[in-house]
């Protein structure tokens, strides 16, 4: 027996205030997947592709103010995947000081939809499965909702579990990417050219992490085990991932094939006019069997209104019955122990 | 350190199990309960039960259930699916209420169940924790959940696991507790928060003895000392028999018995078991002569009852008649698990 054991004793102290005990389960959570040395090291690896766009965005802010700025571009121009080719020779021609805000916003857009939304799924993956899945597990249930918690700050203490993480492989760094862009640049006045950027990355951020948390715990909390919660959510990334490319590849072979039959038409009538090209395959067709595709449909469209098309209002409604769908799952399994 | 709190150290008896004593110091501020919370006269029941009726779809759990619970250790019994986890259930406003209502330390059950949670301490039967904690930060877990600030939380955990005698297994994680220990985490965590009511589901299921009569004594202090009310939910009789005021039989969702133990444990007519030495068959003879109504148990203990007059006086003077020697007579009482069985029967020969 303990010799400061004094028993029973009263507690009369001040409670929280009644709203804030999701924080409570949301900072728990966070505590409890911060065990996990992989998504540890995986926070750390987060941060690095930031820094490679902390590079970019030193050169791009070099070639501005260097006197041979023609040699600064090229080495930017290296720094930048191939697929973005296009925008940043749209951004370097003409004035690029004009061009500051598009290419910015195009680095950030690169950024989020390319390293961190591929981290995201690894972060997500490794970080929700437990959450809601452990619960089940162990019966613990009756433990949160015998205390004056409702479910719905059950599930919003463990989407906020998720979200933390989120934050801070994806808004944080790209808020800090923006805060050393601004450093770089010559003058401080390039904030009222570009104030809308850092909503953007907060728009974006919003984008990327409700779908995503939300469809994460419900996974979660459909099964007791946290690895099958875990393969559900990796299964839908690599499996829409593979469909969109075989439904895209079978789309632009079917408009290969079409633009054949159409030349060997024109030969057969003896028109040797000029061929027009078949127009490209929409890339957004099958942007809606993959989650990743989807996202960046609506992304792009956050930090590039220009690019908007009806594609991406179903894309953002997609997301959005998503999102709704698997709460409603989340609360539909938190409740059922409670019905039996 | 207050010279108080040194003098309790100096008087505390080391080696003893926390549970079982009456006589320590311990909760000497403990009988505090947090009138603020409470929206009840000191004599008011602490749990009103009005033609409650809960359904599970075509399965009616309760039916037309209307009880009065007082302060002070209720047993809750019932045969396995007679409604008594529904009812529990119902009180903390885990499910909703088909017809009827209650209101719980003065607030209405389904409609101020944040407030009512804030006043209940629940111990579940079944053996849910959260997983990936230690003991501790399991108690510190829930405490911060009904509100207590972080710090005070954990200063909280330390002093409920001690008063549980948890010791230093609070610190290894939760999933590798044995049942004893499993039980100790779910009391620390149900009072921790200091609820003036507490709803304990199956407290000693699982315990040795030893460990079964320090339960059954921090169930006694926290009624006895810290005038908390405790809502026993067992199937161990002796339990019941051992710590409870009240007693409430629930049937296939029914109220069947809510009396107070000492009631129920009074036969219906003034009864004498009474053990001789010699031949008691004499003496069973000569009270029947007498107009007694005498049984015979196996163990050749007489019961003895009925007739006009005193029963221990005709006892006595039939024993001096016969010459047979009375070692002992007392009161007879009913016992709990008599009571529970009658009561289970009646409701089937009511059924069939």
């Amino acid at each position: 027996m303990p010799i400061h054991d004094l028993g029973y004793r009263a507690w009369s102290g001040l409670r929280g205030a009644e709203m804030l005990r999701w924080p409570v389960i949301a900072q728990n959570g966070f505590l409890r997947a911060w065990n996990n040395r992989w998504l540890r090291r995986l926070m750390i690896l987060a941060w690095v592709p930031a820094t490679y766009f902390g590079v970019v965005f030193f050169f791009y802010e070099r070639a501005l103010l260097s006197v041979e700025n023609e040699r600064a571009i090229e080495i930017f121009k290296t720094l930048i995947p191939a697929d973005f080719s296009q925008q940043v020779d749209r951004a370097t021609e003409g004035d690029p000081v004009e061009n500051r805000h598009y290419l910015w916003t195009q680095l950030l857009f690169m950024f989020f939809r390319y390293p961190q939304a591929v981290l995201m799924v690894l972060v997500v993956g490794l970080a929700a499965p437990p959450l809601i899945a452990r619960d089940v597990g162990s019966k613990a249930f009756l433990v949160y909702f015998s205390r004056p918690i409702s479910r719905v700050e059950y599930i919003l203490g463990k989407s906020a579990t998720v979200w933390g993480y989120l934050l801070l492989i994806t808004t944080a760094p790209a808020l800090a990417l923006y805060a050393l862009a601004v450093a770089l640049s010559p003058s401080v006045e390039v904030v009222a050219h570009t104030w809308d950027i850092p909503l953007r990355v907060l728009a974006a951020s919003v984008v990327l992490i409700i779908p995503t948390t939300s469809l994460a715990l419900a996974f979660s909390s459909l099964t007791k085990r946290a690895v099958t919660a875990g393969f559900l959510w990796y299964a839908v990334w690599v499996l829409g991932g593979m469909a969109y490319a075989i439904l895209q590849a079978n789309a632009q072979s079917e408009q290969f094939l079409q633009q054949q039959q159409d030349l060997q038409q024109q030969q057969a009538e003896g028109a040797w006019g000029e061929v027009v090209e078949a127009p490209q395959p929409q890339l957004s067709r099958w942007a809606f069997v993959s989650l990743f595709h989807t996202l960046g449909l609506v992304q792009g469209y956050v930090f590039d209104p220009d690019t908007g098309s009806s594609s991406v209002a179903w894309a953002a409604v997609g997301l959005t019955v998503l999102t709704v769908v698997s709460l409603l799952v989340t609360y539909w399994r938190v409740s059922s122990p409670m019905r039996v | 350190m207050p010279r108080d709190d040194v003098r309790t150290i100096q008087r505390r008896r080391f080696g003893e199990n926390v549970g079982l004593q009456e006589d320590r110091t311990t909760v000497r501020e403990a009988a505090t309960p947090r009138d603020a919370t409470l929206n009840t006269k000191p004599d008011d029941p602490i749990v009103v039960v009005e033609n409650l009726t809960k359904d599970y779809g075509r399965l009616r759990a309760l039916d037309d259930v209307s009880l009065n619970i007082r302060a002070g250790v209720t047993g809750l019994l019932g045969p396995n699916g007679s409604g008594k986890s529904t009812f529990i259930k119902v009180l903390l406003g885990l499910v909703r209420i088909t017809s009827g209502g209650g209101r719980i330390l003065g607030m209405t059950v389904g409609r101020q169940t944040r407030q009512i949670r804030h006043c209940i301490g629940y111990m579940p039967e079944d053996d849910c924790y959260i997983a990936g904690m230690t003991g501790v930060e399991s108690v510190q877990f829930v405490a911060r959940l009904s509100g207590l600030p972080s710090i005070e939380a954990l200063r909280r955990s330390h002093e409920i696991l001690d008063f549980c005698d948890a010791g230093q297994e609070r610190y290894r994680a939760v999933e590798t507790f044995s049942t004893g220990m499993r039980q100790k985490l779910k009391f620390a965590q149900a009072i921790v928060h200091d609820p003036p009511l507490i709803i304990l589901d199956e407290p000693t299921s699982g315990l040795d003895p030893q460990e079964r009569q320090a339960m059954l004594g921090r169930v006694r202090i926290l009624s006895q000392r810290a005038g908390k009310s405790v809502l026993l939910c067992t199937h161990i009789l002796p339990d019941v028999q051992a710590v409870c005021d009240d007693v409430v039989i629930l049937a296939q969702g029914r109220v069947r018995v809510s009396e107070s133990l000492e009631k129920l444990s009074r036969p219906t007519s003034p009864t004498l078991q009474v053990r001789v030495v010699g031949a008691a068959e004499a003496l069973v003879d000569r009270l029947r002569q007498d107009g007694r109504r005498v049984d015979v148990d196996s163990k050749g203990v007489l019961a003895v009852s009925g007739g006009e007059g005193e029963v221990a006086e005709s006892v006595w003077r039939c024993a001096r008649e016969v010459g047979v020697g009375v070692s002992r007579m007392e009161s007879a009482r009913n016992s709990l698990e008599q009571v529970f069985l009658d009561t289970v029967r009646e409701k089937q020969h009511a059924d069939s």
